[in-house]
């Protein structure tokens, strides 16, 4: 498992410290969510779906170092797009921990674990 | 130089292109798939193409492509503040400024709520006057939420703009959006039981400020169409004399003529259709005094619906008119409306059409 040390934050350019509590994103000055950069952690596996990858210049696997799921969506070139303005993921994603559904996105991740996001299924 | 159309859909961007005769079409896309293009449109200043883009899933946003849709970049950082209570559900229009700012555009969508950009899509900010507008705690919103789907610069004052807000009305500012007036006068909203011409709460469906005469605007709502000759102070309502009805979504104007517009109406609220079974589009040459039906090459057994952003005007000569059905279909006038042709059907369900140059 990973440490458990504050990443930082970035809040539109500029370079600030989270508390614990803020661990792993924050918001910038309209609410908007910024991403974070965590230090040292283990390297964690990435999946997202399709549309997304297209959002994300093709690429749909991201090797990120992050200590909890939260830091580890947050550092996704998509972020904007799986978290809404206030940092809440949006309710339509769904966030699968080594093929199990999570609501804890605070919870610890380390080495060769793989976090998928899913979109919820619907017709139409 | 060829004509174009974007044809925004409920699964992507199309776009029809066609010589200057506009009588034979292709159709290529669609791009964003995947996206909702609620509007999209290129911008006749820079030629990037901008599209107004919502997803089930994933939110709303605004995406641009500064090579004919052969890649596309997403804005990011697209959020109300959060002393606002509000949060953006939906983008609507995106429109660009005034001529002599072309790296300015705005964006407008769901909650009531308008942004800018100053750096041609890059970053986009609130505005913020909008946000905090007094009357805010009287608009209410339509059948589509409570949508700015509507933004306008004056061609003659690079100060002044107008927006539309289901159902909160129109709005003129003469300061480059610092503030904003209500602009309703004379404007029906028979929905409400008690007043029905409030300083704001009118249900506008489409507002056009008529280019080459800028103090002149129309408007289609729900409660009638409308042109003012004075910047919105006040308004005639111009159904009858031809109109079957005064309920519709879509408006288009004559570049070059003040006194011609098109509507499609519906057959009301309640019945969202056009009218005696057929698809029709209606012609005023003589600034709404009366009105003419045209269905030349138009399906006559039709009960079809055209969106808000589902009819357009182009600068050839003749100029053309185009208009998109719910249905997936695009009908082309090469010759002001006169005849139609199809130029394209089975379409996604159809959200915006928007005529431009292609080169």
């Amino acid at each position: 498992m990973g440490n458990r040390e504050v990443p930082h934050l970035e809040i539109l350019g500029q370079q600030t410290e989270a508390s614990p509590e803020e661990e792993g994103g924050t918001l910038g000055k309209h609410g908007f969510l910024r991403g974070s950069e965590p230090e040292a952690n283990d390297v964690v596996l990435v999946l997202i779906p399709s549309l997304l990858a297209r959002e994300a210049g093709g690429e749909g696997r991201f090797e990120l170092e992050a200590a909890t799921v939260r830091e580890a969506l947050l550092q996704l070139p998509v972020r904007d797009l799986v978290f809404d303005e206030r940092g809440t993921l949006r309710p339509l994603v769904n966030v699968y921990l080594n093929r199990t559904q999570v609501d804890d996105l605070g919870g610890e991740v380390g080495a060769e674990d793989e976090i998928r996001l899913v979109a919820a299924i619907a017709g139409g | 130089m060829g004509a174009a159309v974007l044809v925004g859909t409920r699964k992507g961007l199309f776009v029809l292109t066609s010589d200057e005769s506009r009588r034979e079409w292709s159709v290529a896309g669609p791009h964003l798939t995947g996206w909702e293009v609620f509007h999209a449109m290129r911008d006749p200043r820079t030629g990037t193409l901008h599209a107004a883009t919502n997803n089930w899933v994933y939110g709303a946003t605004a995406h641009r492509s500064p090579d004919l849709g052969e890649t596309w970049e997403r804005a990011e950082g697209i959020g109300l503040p959060e002393e606002s209570g509000l949060s953006w559900e939906k983008s609507w229009h995106v429109e660009p400024g005034h001529a002599d700012e072309p790296e300015t555009l705005f964006l407008g969508g769901t909650p009531g709520a308008l942004f800018r950009t100053d750096d041609g899509g890059s970053t986009w900010e609130p505005v913020q006057s909008l946000i905090e507008h007094p009357t805010r705690e009287k608009w209410n919103p339509g059948a589509g939420g409570l949508c700015c789907h509507s933004i306008q610069a004056d061609p003659s004052d690079p100060q002044r703009l107008y927006i539309a807000i289901s159902a909160a009305g129109a709005f003129r500012s003469d300061d480059g959006g610092e503030t904003w007036e209500p602009k309703n006068q004379g404007v029906a909203a028979d929905f409400f039981p008690d007043d029905n011409f409030p300083e704001v709460g009118q249900c506008v469906h489409k507002l056009l400020v008529h280019p080459a005469q800028p103090e002149r605007l129309w408007q289609q709502n729900h409660c009638g169409v409308y042109r003012s000759d004075d910047r919105g102070e006040s308004w005639e309502r111009l159904e009858g004399n031809g109109l079957p009805s005064g309920f519709g979504f879509p408006l288009a104007l004559d570049h070059d003529d003040p006194d011609t517009a098109y509507v499609i109406p519906e057959e009301g609220a309640e019945n969202r259709v056009t009218p005696n079974g057929r698809l029709g589009v209606y012609r005023t040459r003589d600034a709404g005094a009366s009105w003419e039906l045209l269905t030349d090459g138009l399906p006559q057994q039709a009960w079809a619906s055209v969106m808000r952003e589902g009819m357009s005007f182009d600068r050839l000569d003749p100029a053309g008119i185009y208009l998109g059905t719910q249905g997936g279909s695009v009908f082309v006038s090469p010759d002001e409306g006169d005849s139609w042709l199809e130029a394209a059907r089975f379409l996604p369900t159809i959200l915006s059409v928007e005529a431009c140059e292609w080169s």
